[in-house]
């Protein structure tokens, strides 16, 4: 079995002493045992298990965690191919609010992605574009043919989403209203059909 | 003077230190999405003292979409249902050797488990770890959405956390500090079970149990990442990286992906910072760094710092540069010496080389990141610090 740590005093510390200084640490033995069944501890120990309580949801630091880092969105999955792009998927989600970011620092090339509802724009994103690959022992390769995921934070039902690759010189306009058809379906009247909103 | 003041702030740590137990804790196996029994081991140690108790928390629920009220979109991030708190206490007459608590639990479809561990010295010093979430059993499959009228059911897969750090909930809502790395699996793993098996000793190595050179800066940094696997519908051969979905939905939640694959062909990952993804093979020797420098590729934007590899750079500072005074100027602006710039080969592009292995260039395991990876390396970390890694 595999036992391994977090540390608690050594990350405190880890943050105050340079970089690159190496925390190891020791492997320990588990006590081997045949019953699972049951908590255990090393010899000498003993063991009292609590009676499980619920925990309601709202309640649950998960829950809490997710609805306070994700918002309503669109992931739009995209093949770019030199000048060309075409829609791979497009599925409302709720996302992570990080990954939709409107500026990134890099140096590299980037795919960016807005997103517009009623002829407005509903929101931006960018991403590093993977157009430049390391390929082990066979060198810089350039891949003019990549599949890009966009995360698009939005509160309500996109029409469309224009995606820009200038590294390739790609620029397409995108239908992106059918990646709610199901909402449509399932209730003409939810806020994630576009028609509702008419 | 800076010298004495770093002293005394390190001292200070040291002394706050004295007598607090050491903590540490993990579950086994990281991941499996099928029934199995998992396994919560927290092991303490304080010498002086002695251990007085190590107390397990933990809940488990159902693992969900986060579709719980009405016109709620399903969640790429998992929610909890349904969920128990338990605690776990192991009690010792202070023993001054390191001493064990396991709290073993069979879980069956969709599961979701966060824990944490504190150990109580014999004077009441006490330590914690932070809250690490994991998923277990038969993955989620699809969501139902409430509407007013009913509920629609639609095919659903979410990323599916192997060591996610649940701390408390972060104030700013955008907030980054964590490097999300995912994991999937190749079309040439026999299923999704050897995914991971495959995985669980390559990320055991490079967060914790490897002691070797080119895993101390992950080693160290650990806390700063989240593990990820998810579901099948990835596509790796050569530079040739394709998603299905889910897999391609999914995989946009995290900050690079791995396609770990068994048949030979030769690596390679997007040179990206931020949604980009590498493969590696997982029946090397040395699998677990290559592993990691696919990585210095696909999470960190570093090229590769060796003859015939991808020398080309989008990290802060680069690795590698397009000229010798490039090079220089940057590594003065480093405070590298300029003396190291040195060609790679007949190239035309640049490195800093302080005659050290390094792990852009050096396939052993005695690797760093050195010189302007090191740099890299080092703002990767204060970026993550101040809340945005990316």
């Amino acid at each position: 079995m595999n036992t391994t740590w977090q540390d608690t005093c050594g990350t405190l510390l880890a943050l105050s002493l340079v970089a690159g200084l190496a925390l190891g640490s020791a492997p320990t033995q588990a006590q081997p045992r045949t019953d699972l069944a049951q908590p255990y501890a090393s010899p000498g120990g003993k063991v009292e298990l609590s009676a499980p309580r619920n925990l309601p949801e709202a309640a649950d630091p998960v829950n809490q965690r997710v609805l306070a880092q994700t918002a309503d969105g669109l992931v739009l999955v995209v093949t770019v191919d030199g000048a060309t792009i075409t829609l791979d998927s497009a599925t409302p989600a709720r996302v992570p609010r990080r990954v939709a970011r409107s500026e990134r620092a890099t140096d590299g090339p980037t795919v960016k992605a807005t997103g517009y509802a009623g002829g407005q724009i509903v929101a931006t994103t960018v991403l590093p574009d993977t157009l430049y690959n390391a390929s082990e022992g066979d060198g810089l390769v350039r891949t003019e043919r990549r599949q890009i995921a966009l995360v698009l934070v939005a509160d309500r039902p996109l029409d469309s989403v224009t995606v820009e690759a200038p590294a390739t010189g790609a620029r397409a306009t995108l239908n992106v209203s059918a990646a709610y058809a199901r909402y449509c379906d399932a209730d003409r009247n939810s806020p994630w059909c576009p028609k509702a909103r008419d | 003077m800076l010298k004495l003041v770093f002293l005394v702030v390190v001292g200070a740590l040291l002394s706050g230190c004295a007598g607090v137990p050491a903590v540490r804790a993990m579950h086994d196996p990281l991941y499996r999405a099928e029934t199995h029994t998992s396994t919560i081991t927290v092991s303490a140690s304080e010498p002086q003292d002695g251990i007085a108790e190590i107390r397990i928390d933990a809940v488990v629920g159902e693992l969900t979409a986060c579709t719980g009220g009405a016109f709620q979109l399903p969640s790429l991030i998992p929610c909890r249902s349904n969920a128990t708190a338990l605690s776990l206490s192991c009690t010792f007459g202070n023993a001054k050797t390191e001493v064990s608590c396991a709290l073993p639990m069979a879980l069956n479809d969709r599961r979701l488990v966060t824990y944490t561990a504190t150990a109580r010295s014999a004077k009441n010093k006490s330590a914690s770890t932070v809250a690490v979430t994991y998923a277990g059993g038969a993955p989620l499959t699809q969501a139902q959405i409430p509407f007013p009228f009913g509920t629609i059911t639609m095919p659903w897969e979410t990323a599916r956390p192997v060591i996610w750090r649940t701390d408390a909930p972060s104030s700013g809502l955008d907030r980054g500090d964590k490097i999300d790395w995912g994991f999937v699996p190749d079309p040439d793993m026999p299923s999704y079970r050897a995914f991971t098996d495959d995985m669980q000793p390559m990320v055991l190595d490079l967060f914790y149990n490897d002691g070797n050179a080119f895993s101390a800066w992950s080693r160290t940094w650990k806390n700063l990442f989240n593990v990820w696997a998810g579901p099948t519908g990835a596509n790796g051969e050569g530079c040739t990286r394709t998603f299905t979905t889910p897999a391609s939905t999914v995989m946009s939640a995290f900050d690079g992906t791995a396609i770990l694959h068994r048949n030979a062909f030769r690596d390679c990952a997007s040179i990206s910072l931020g949604g980009g993804s590498g493969t590696a093979q997982t029946t090397l020797g040395d699998k677990t760094w290559v592993m990691l420098h696919e990585s210095g590729h696909f999470l960190f934007g570093l090229g590769d710092e060796y003859v015939g590899g991808g020398n080309s750079a989008i990290s802060t500072p680069k690795n590698v540069y397009a000229s010798k005074a490039s090079c220089d100027s940057n590594a003065t602006a480093n405070s590298l010496p300029t003396a190291q710039c040195v060609q790679i080969g007949t190239t035309g592009t640049w490195r800093n080389d302080d005659g050290q292995p390094t792990t852009m260039e050096d396939r052993v395991l005695n690797s760093d990141w050195r010189t302007f990876a090191g740099k890299a390396m080092g703002n990767m970390v204060s970026r993550c610090v101040n809340g945005a890694c990316y």
